[in-house]
C-alpha cells in the first residue's frame, strides 16, 4: 500500500522517536529504570489485584506496577516504555481521525507520547500514568465509535465512572472529548447526530456536572482518599498531596486540541499540509527541548548507576567507574567507600578520590526518603541492626507508601541474620509472590528454621561472624565507637578496621591512628597501605630527632622521597597555593592534612 | 442437563460418604492439635467473632466439631485453616454462655485422617464491648508513611477507618482515648502535618493546640475525667535510642515529663507543683471512676540517656476536686520503685474503681520495648499487688485498657515474634483473677503471619465511633487549632 506524503512524515518521525526511545532507555538512562523497579513490590496474588481494584485508578496502578517489574532488565524496560508510548501516539492519532480528515494534524498525536517520555525521566511520575492515559484514550474511542450510531447518554453514565475507576484522573480526557463531540456533533467526520444549541449547552453542562459529582458522591459514601486523590488517583504522581500542572494541561489539552482541529478546514493543498507538518514538527522539537531541560537529570542518573552497582555488589565496576567520573555525588562517594573497603583498598586509595568522612556513613535524618544505599555500609560492616534500621526507614519513607522491593529484601536479610525468623517470614512471603525475587525468597524460606544453613550461608553466615557482641547505641557522630566494638568482636573484620583508620585520618586524630596501626599487620600482606605510610611518614616529621623511631621498612623510600618533595613545595610558596599543591599532591594524605578543609 | 445434575449430586454424595467412613477410621492422636493461635482453655466473651485457627502441618482437610451443652455444629474445611460459620458460631456461643465448648479437630494428611484430643474454650457470661479501636502502624524506627486509627466490630471481622494516612498524609496519629468507653467523648492526638489534638464532644469536633507557654511540648497520653469536663495529659519529651545488637532494637526514653489537666469548657490547662515538679518526671495520668483521685507514675529526674537504667517510676496518686479544680498537694505513693526495684507505667483503673492495672518492667516509662514488661494488678481494696500470670508472656506486654463492664481487658503484646504488637483480650473475674487470653480473631487464621502492621493502643468502646471520616479530615486540616490558655494560678 502506498503511503501518502503526510503519512510518510508521520511514520518517519514515529520511527525516529522509537529508535531514540529504545536507545535512551536501554543505554543512556537505564538506571532510572532500575530505580523504578526497586521502589515497588508487585505481587502476583489475587489479593493484590483486589486491593488495587478497590481504589480509583487502581487498575492503571496495577498494570503499571506489573510492567514496571520488568524494568529490572533495561532492554525489556526500554521496549515496554517505547511500545506503550507508541500506543499512546497511535490512539491519539485515531482520535484525531474522528475530528479532522486533514492528516497534517496527525503530528499533534505525538504530543502526549513525547510529554510522557520526558515525564518518565522524573521518578515522581509513574509509568501507570501512561496506562491510565491509554485506558482513557481507548474509552474515548469506544465512546466515539458508539456515538456514530446513537446518542449514548446512558453509555456515558456508565463509561465515565468506569473510566474514572480504572484510569483515575485521565477520565477527564473522556469528559472533555465527550463535551467536544456534543458541541460539534454532525460536522465531525463519521457522526450523523445533530443537536440544537439548547441540547448542546445542556449536554455539556450535564457532562461537567456529572463528571464532578460521581467522584464526590463516592467520597461521601466511601471516604478513602483526599479530595484531590478522589479525582485524580495515585496513578500519576508519587506525591499524594500534589498533582502536577503539566498533567492538568495534558488532560485538558487533548480535548481542546481536538476541538480546535475540528474547526479547521479538513482539506488543503499538499504544500500547505507539508508546511503545517513542518510547523508542528518544529513545535514538537521545542516541546521536547523544553521538557528535556526540565526533566532529564544526568546527575541523578549517574548517582543511580552507583547505587545500582552497590545493589548488585559489583565493587570492581564501582571503582572502575569512579576512576573516570568527575565530581562524584554523595551516593557515588558512599558507593565508592564501600567498594574500596570491600576490596581491601580503602587504605590505599581513599585520597585518590575526594571522598571525605561524611561519605562513609549516611546521615540519619527524617527528611525525604531514606536512600536505599543508606543501609549498605552498616550491612557490609556487620552492623546488622543499623542496616535494618536504615532499610526499614527506606521502607517507611517512600513518598507513596509503597513497599520498595530492594529495602524489603534487605529487611528480610537482617531478620534472618538476627535469627528472628518469624519476622523474616513476613517479608519473605511478600518476595515469594514476586516474579523476579521468588526464587531467592523460596530458597531463604527453605533455610529458615536451620541455624546450620544460616551459618553456612556465604553472606548471612559471614555477617553473623562480623556482628558486634556487645550492645551500644547508634550515634552518627561517634561511628568510630561502633567500629571499635566491631573489631573487639572480630579482629579480622578488615572493613571495620579500614573504616576506623579512615575516620582517624579524616579527623587528623593521629594518636588514634598510631594506636591501632599495629593491627594493620593482620590485614596487609607485605607492606603498609600507602595512606598509612604517608601518615606515618608525616608523623615522623613531627617528632624530635631523639624520639624518632629507628629506621624501619614501614615507610617505603618512595613515600619518604615524595614527602620531602611535598615539604619542599609546601615551604616554597605551596602553603598559599592550594591549586598547585592539589595538582601535584592532591592524592596524598599530606595534601588532605593541610588543605582538606578547603575542599 | 438433568442427567448431569444427577451425576454431580451422586458424585458429591459418594465423596461425602467416603469421607465419613475415612474419618471414622481416623487414627487417634494423644495430644491437642498443633493450632495457631493457641485457643486451648481460653475464655471468650459470648459476642466475639469466630476464633478461626490453623492446624500446623501440611494437612489437606479439616473437620472441626464444636460441642457445648446446648448445641453443637460441625464444619469441614479444605486445607489447614478454619473459617467458622459466623451465624452458627454466634448461636453456639449464645446458647452456651457461662459454659465450656469442646472443639475436636480431625485433620487429613496423605496417610489418612488424624483425630486430636478435644480442647476447650470457656464462654463467659459477660459480653465484651461492641467495638475495639486501635492504631495500625508498621513497627519502624522514626519514619512512617502509612498508619491509621481503626475500629473493629468485636462480633465480626469488620474494620472501619476513623482516620488514616490516605486522608491525612504525613500526619502521625495516636493517643485515641475515650471517656469510660464512650465513643461520643473522644480525644486523638495528631503530630507532624496537621498537628493538634482533636477533641470530640456533643457530636462536635474541635482541634486544639495543647502546646502553650506553660508547657515545653504539646500534650499527649490523655485520660478523661469521668465528668467529661477535664482531660489529664502528660507532656513528654521522648527520645529513641537504637541498639546495635540483639532482638530489642530500640528503646524510648522520656527525657522530661510533666502533667497538666485540660478544662474542656474553658479551653484552659492547669497544673500544680506536684504534677510539674522540677525534681521528678510525671507521666501517664489516670482518673479514678469517681473523679476524686488522679493516678500517675513518677520518677526522680536524672541525666539522660546515661541514667536511663536508673529511671524507675513509682505509682502515685493525688486528690482532685472537679468543682474547684484543686489538685492535692500530698502525693500518695501506692507502689514504690524503691521497694519493687522496678518501674511502673500505664496505670488503668477498672470501671468499679477496685483494680489498677499497670505494666511492671526494669526501667523507664515506655514498656513497649522492654521484653520483661508484664501486666500487674493492684487491688485498691486489699492493696495486694500481683502479676497477671495468665496474661503475661516472656515478651512485652504493654498498653492495656478495660471494657465498660470491667470483666475484659485488652492489651498489646509482642509475644508472637518479639517485634509486632498484637492484641490479646483477657477475662478478669470479680476477684481480680485473670483467665487465659485470646488473640484478636481474624477471618484468615494465617493473617498474622504476613500482616506487616502493629496494633497499638487498643481501647474498647461501647458503640461504633460514628465520626464521618470527611468531618474528621476537615477538622484535622483546619489550619488554625484553638490555642488553649495555660492557667498559672494553681
Amino acid at each position: 500500500m502506498k503511503r501518502q506524503p503526510e503519512n510518510r512524515i508521520f511514520y518517519g518521525l514515529g520511527l525516529v522517536l522509537t529508535l531514540l526511545s529504545l536507545g535512551f532507555w536501554s543505554g543512556l538512562y537505564e538506571n532510572h529504570l532500575y530505580f523504578r523497579e526497586q521502589t515497588q513490590l508487585f505481587q502476583f496474588t489475587f489479593d493484590y489485584l483486589l486491593k488495587h481494584l478497590q481504589t480509583n485508578g487502581g487498575m492503571a496502578i496495577y498494570a503499571g506496577e506489573f510492567f514496571t517489574q520488568f524494568f529490572l532488565n533495561r532492554f525489556a524496560g526500554a521496549a515496554i516504555i517505547t511500545l506503550f508510548l507508541g500506543l499512546v501516539v497511535g490512539l491519539t492519532r485515531k482520535l484525531l481521525c474522528h475530528f479532522s480528515e486533514n492528516r497534517a494534524w496527525d503530528m499533534l498525536a505525538f504530543i502526549p507520547g513525547v510529554s510522557f517520555f520526558f515525564w518518565l525521566c522524573n521518578p515522581f511520575y509513574y509509568f501507570s500514568g501512561v496506562i491510565a492515559l491509554l485506558i482513557a484514550l481507548t474509552a474515548s474511542l469506544i465512546f466515539l465509535k458508539i456515538m456514530e450510531h446513537s446518542r449514548p447518554v446512558s453509555l456515558l453514565v456508565i463509561i465515565l465512572p468506569l473510566c474514572w475507576w480504572l484510569a483515575g484522573g485521565a477520565y477527564l480526557i473522556l469528559t472533555g472529548i465527550a463535551a467536544v463531540v456534543w458541541l460539534r456533533s454532525k460536522p465531525l467526520p463519521k457522526l450523523q447526530n445533530t443537536f440544537s444549541t439548547r441540547q448542546k449547552i445542556g449536554g455539556v453542562v450535564f457532562l461537567l456536572l456529572f463528571s464532578v459529582s460521581f467522584p464526590l458522591a463516592f467520597r461521601h459514601f466511601l471516604p478513602i482518599n483526599t479530595l484531590l486523590q478522589t479525582f485524580v488517583s495515585e496513578a500519576f504522581y508519587q506525591i499524594r498531596v500534589l498533582f502536577p500542572l503539566a498533567l492538568v494541561i495534558l488532560f485538558s489539552g487533548i480535548p481542546v486540541f481536538l476541538y480546535l482541529v475540528s474547526l479547521l478546514p479538513s482539506g488543503g493543498r499538499r504544500e500547505k499540509i507539508f508546511q503545517i507538518q513542518l510547523g508542528l514538527l518544529g513545535g514538537l522539537f521545542l516541546l521536547g527541548f523544553y521538557s528535556y531541560t526540565k526533566t532529564v537529570n544526568w546527575q541523578a542518573e549517574r548517582e543511580m548507576e552507583f547505587d545500582y552497582l552497590v545493589s548488585k555488589a559489583k565493587w570492581e565496576e564501582i571503582i572502575h567507574l569512579a576512576d573516570y567520573r568527575q565530581n562524584l555525588g554523595p551516593v557515588a562517594r558512599q558507593a565508592l567507600n564501600i567498594a574500596l573497603a570491600k576490596t581491601g583498598r580503602l587504605s590505599e586509595k581513599m585520597f585518590h578520590f575526594s571522598l571525605g568522612e561524611e561519605s562513609m556513613f549516611p546521615v540519619y535524618e527524617r527528611k525525604g526518603m531514606t536512600p536505599m544505599i543508606a543501609s549498605e555500609p552498616f550491612y557490609q560492616l556487620g552492623l546488622v541492626n543499623f542496616a535494618q534500621m536504615m532499610a526499614m526507614e527506606s521502607v517507611e519513607s517512600t513518598p507513596d507508601g509503597r513497599l520498595p522491593v530492594r529495602a524489603v529484601k534487605r529487611v528480610a536479610e537482617t531478620y534472618l541474620i538476627n535469627g528472628q525468623y518469624e519476622v523474616a517470614y513476613k517479608f519473605l512471603v511478600l518476595l515469594k509472590h514476586t516474579l523476579f525475587y521468588r526464587k531467592w525468597a523460596v530458597k531463604a524460606l527453605t533455610a529458615l528454621p536451620s541455624e546450620e544453613k544460616m551459618n553456612s550461608h556465604p553472606d548471612w553466615g559471614e555477617k553473623r561472624k562480623l556482628m558486634p557482641r556487645e550492645d551500644f547505641y547508634y550515634n552518627h557522630q561517634q561511628m568510630q565507637v561502633a567500629l571499635l566494638y566491631l573489631l573487639r568482636s572480630n579482629a579480622k573484620n578488615q572493613m571495620a578496621y579500614e573504616y576506623l583508620m579512615a575516620i582517624y585520618l579524616y579527623r587528623r586524630d593521629l594518636d588514634g591512628f598510631l594506636k591501632f596501626l599495629p593491627m594493620a599487620k593482620n590485614f596487609a600482606n607485605q607492606e603498609l597501605p600507602l595512606v598509612y605510610q604517608e601518615a606515618l611518614a608525616y608523623i615522623n616529621t613531627l617528632l624530635p630527632d631523639a624520639a624518632k623511631p629507628a629506621p624501619s621498612n614501614e615507610v617505603s623510600t618512595a613515600v619518604e622521597s615524595a614527602l620531602e618533595e611535598y615539604a619542599r613545595a609546601y615551604l616554597n610558596g605551596g602553603k598559599n597555593e592550594a591549586g598547585r599543591m592539589k595538582k601535584d599532591f592532591g592524592k596524598t594524605y599530606w595534601y588532605y592534612l593541610h588543605f582538606g578543609d578547603n575542599e | 442437563m438433568n442427567r448431569k445434575k444427577f451425576l454431580y449430586i451422586f458424585l458429591i454424595l459418594l465423596s461425602v460418604s467416603c469421607h465419613r467412613s475415612e474419618i471414622r477410621e481416623a487414627s487417634e492422636e494423644d495430644c491437642f492439635p498443633p493450632i495457631f493461635p493457641d485457643l486451648n482453655e481460653v475464655t471468650i466473651p459470648p459476642n466475639v467473632a469466630p476464633l478461626n485457627f490453623l492446624v500446623e502441618g501440611g494437612y489437606e482437610q479439616l473437620k472441626v466439631e464444636l460441642t457445648g451443652n446446648n448445641g453443637r455444629f460441625t464444619q469441614y474445611f479444605k486445607g489447614n485453616k478454619t473459617r467458622l460459620d459466623p451465624s452458627k458460631w454466634q448461636e453456639l456461643l449464645h446458647n452456651n454462655s457461662g459454659q465450656s465448648i469442646f472443639i475436636r479437630v480431625f485433620a487429613k494428611e496423605q496417610k489418612g485422617w488424624k483425630k486430636f484430643r478435644p480442647f476447650t474454650i470457656s464462654v463467659a457470661r459477660e459480653p465484651v464491648d461492641d467495638y475495639l479501636v486501635y492504631r495500625l502502624i508498621m513497627p519502624g524506627f522514626q519514619t512512617w508513611n502509612n498508619m491509621g486509627i481503626y475500629q473493629r466490630q468485636m462480633s465480626s471481622f469488620k474494620q472501619e477507618t476513623i482516620a488514616d494516612s490516605r486522608l491525612l498524609p504525613g500526619t502521625c496519629m495516636n493517643c485515641h482515648t475515650f471517656l469510660q468507653n464512650d465513643p461520643d467523648n473522644m480525644v486523638l492526638h495528631l503530630r507532624e502535618n496537621n498537628s493538634g489534638t482533636v477533641l470530640r464532644q456533643n457530636q462536635q469536633l474541635r482541634k486544639i493546640n495543647t502546646k502553650s507557654e506553660g508547657t515545653f511540648s504539646a500534650a499527649g497520653f490523655p485520660y478523661w475525667h469521668p465528668s467529661g469536663k477535664f482531660v489529664a495529659f502528660s507532656i513528654n519529651k521522648v527520645k529513641q535510642v537504637f541498639h546495635s545488637t540483639g532482638p530489642v532494637r530500640a528503646h524510648a526514653i522520656d527525657m522530661n515529663s510533666d502533667m497538666a489537666i485540660y478544662d474542656v469548657e474553658q479551653n484552659e490547662m492547669f497544673s500544680s507543683d506536684v504534677l510539674m515538679s522540677e525534681q521528678a518526671f510525671e507521666a501517664f495520668p489516670c482518673f479514678s471512676p469517681d473523679g476524686g483521685t488522679l493516678y500517675f507514675v513518677s520518677s526522680k529526674s536524672g541525666s539522660l540517656p546515661e541514667d536511663q537504667h536508673e529511671m524507675k517510676y513509682s505509682l502515685c496518686a493525688v486528690s482532685f476536686d472537679a468543682q474547684t479544680k484543686k489538685i492535692g498537694a500530698e502525693v500518695d505513693t501506692l507502689i514504690s520503685a524503691a521497694v519493687t526495684g522496678k518501674s511502673v507505667s500505664i496505670p488503668r483503673i477498672s470501671p468499679d474503681g477496685r483494680f489498677l492495672m499497670v505494666c511492671l518492667f526494669d526501667y523507664g516509662n515506655f514498656p513497649s520495648y522492654n521484653p520483661e514488661s508484664d501486666l500487674y494488678l493492684l487491688d485498691l481494696h486489699t492493696k495486694a499487688f500481683y502479676p497477671l500470670e495468665l496474661l503475661n508472656s516472656p515478651d512485652v506486654e504493654s498498653y492495656h485498657s478495660w471494657s465498660s463492664n470491667g470483666r475484659w481487658v485488652v492489651f498489646s503484646s509482642r509475644r508472637m515474634d518479639g517485634l509486632y504488637s498484637h492484641i490479646y483480650i483477657g477475662y478478669i473475674d470479680s476477684d481480680g483473677q485473670p483467665r487465659k487470653p485470646f488473640l484478636l480473631p481474624q477471618k484468615d487464621a494465617a493473617f498474622y503471619s504476613t500482616f506487616l502492621y502493629s496494633f497499638n493502643l487498643p481501647e474498647f468502646v461501647v458503640r461504633r465511633v460514628d465520626i464521618s471520616a470527611i468531618d474528621f479530615e476537615r477538622t484535622a486540616k483546619e489550619s488554625s487549632a484553638e490555642q488553649l490558655r495555660f492557667d498559672n494560678s494553681h
